[in-house]
């Protein structure tokens, strides 16, 4: 019978047949290590492999997922997305303040954090900002972990720092609103704690501040005086 | 429906405060000073309504008068568009 050559170490034609049980058991073990096996769980694959060697792939069943061992422990291949809370406000949030003052609505806590060594990715998006006119007024926004900021600018002298801020309105309407805003950011929480997320936001001069609506907020139908949603969304990622 | 933010930057302008949607319910008091009434602020509405009306109203008479002058000294239509948009915002009530 023909013998298809895979190369060396395994079977070639020119075997002995008597070399056939070890060529077989050297191309397992090669498999061991450069296939990607199947395991229950991490607990099977436990005893299954007890001394893992670096580059080793596996499938776990149960959380579907691709690990590859570094060394030290097995690690998960690609990212996973771990968990996504999200909050959306579809009513309106107003506000007439100077100090950064929490947006209740636009508040997330997430379950506790996989490891450590989770990345937590925040997306707020804001429909509709709109400032009184005050002589070019702005609003401010900060990123919030607990009671920390986050995402802040660098210090730079006596100016605010803040995640985001709006276009300072210049128009002499009330009811010509801001447009809407969109901010990301990539925290590192080092913690496996649930953590709340939160968004602040302060006014110039403390004038008033809306968010999903224009000042005046007249009930007719154009455009510019549409209602708005708002939301921020949050991934834990591995 | 009382538009509480409106009003209270017509009762309590140098106040501060946060709203969350529409109803008194949601009206968060960060003053010192005490919350107003849900009463207070539905008496005050109407009040607040004619100011913010009489504010729009001097508004519009002011770009008129603005467009009126510039058109005067020489501009045309399409020059303003570009150079003070502004004074071509159409009223908005």
């Amino acid at each position: 019978m023909a013998v298809t050559p895979v190369g060396n170490p395994y079977v070639e034609s020119s075997d002995l047949v008597a070399n056939y049980p070890g060529a077989s058991e050297a191309l397992a073990e090669r498999i061991d290590i450069v296939g990607v096996n199947p395991f229950a769980n991490a607990g099977a694959r436990s005893t299954a492999i007890p001394s893992p060697t670096e580059g080793m792939m596996s499938s776990l069943n149960d959380t579907d997922e691709v690990q590859r061992y570094d060394g030290a422990t097995w690690k998960l291949v690609g990212g996973k997305v771990l968990q996504v809370v999200s909050a959306a406000n579809t009513s309106t949030f107003g506000m007439a303040s100077a100090t950064f003052t929490d947006i209740t609505s636009l508040t997330v806590t997430t379950a506790a954090l996989a490891s450590t060594g989770s990345r937590v990715k925040i997306t707020v998006s804001l429909g509709k900002v709109s400032i009184a006119n005050l002589g070019g007024a702005s609003a401010a926004f900060r990123l919030m972990r607990d009671a920390i900021p986050i995402a802040l600018g660098d210090a730079a002298g006596s100016r605010v720092l803040a995640s985001f801020a709006t276009v300072p309105n210049i128009r002499s309407n009330d009811n010509y609103g801001g447009g809407g805003y969109s901010f990301t950011f990539v925290d590192s929480p080092s913690t496996t704690s649930a953590v709340v997320y939160k968004l602040q936001m302060a006014t110039e001069g403390g004038t008033q501040g809306y968010i999903n609506r224009t000042v005046n907020d007249t009930n007719a139908s154009p455009l510019y005086l549409a209602r708005t949603a708002s939301t921020i969304t949050v991934e834990e990622i591995a | 429906m009382t538009d509480i933010g409106l009003t209270l930057a017509h009762l309590h302008p140098a106040s501060e405060w946060t709203l969350d949607g529409d109803d008194y319910a949601g009206l968060t008091w960060l003053s010192d000073t005490p919350k107003p009434t849900e009463q207070e602020i539905a008496d005050a509405y109407p009040v607040a309504v004619k100011a913010v009306a009489a504010k729009e109203k001097a508004r519009v008479k002011a770009l008129s008068d603005a467009r009126a002058f510039a058109l005067s000294l020489g501009f045309t239509p399409a020059m303003l568009a570009v150079m003070y948009p502004q004074l071509t915002e159409a009223p908005s009530e």
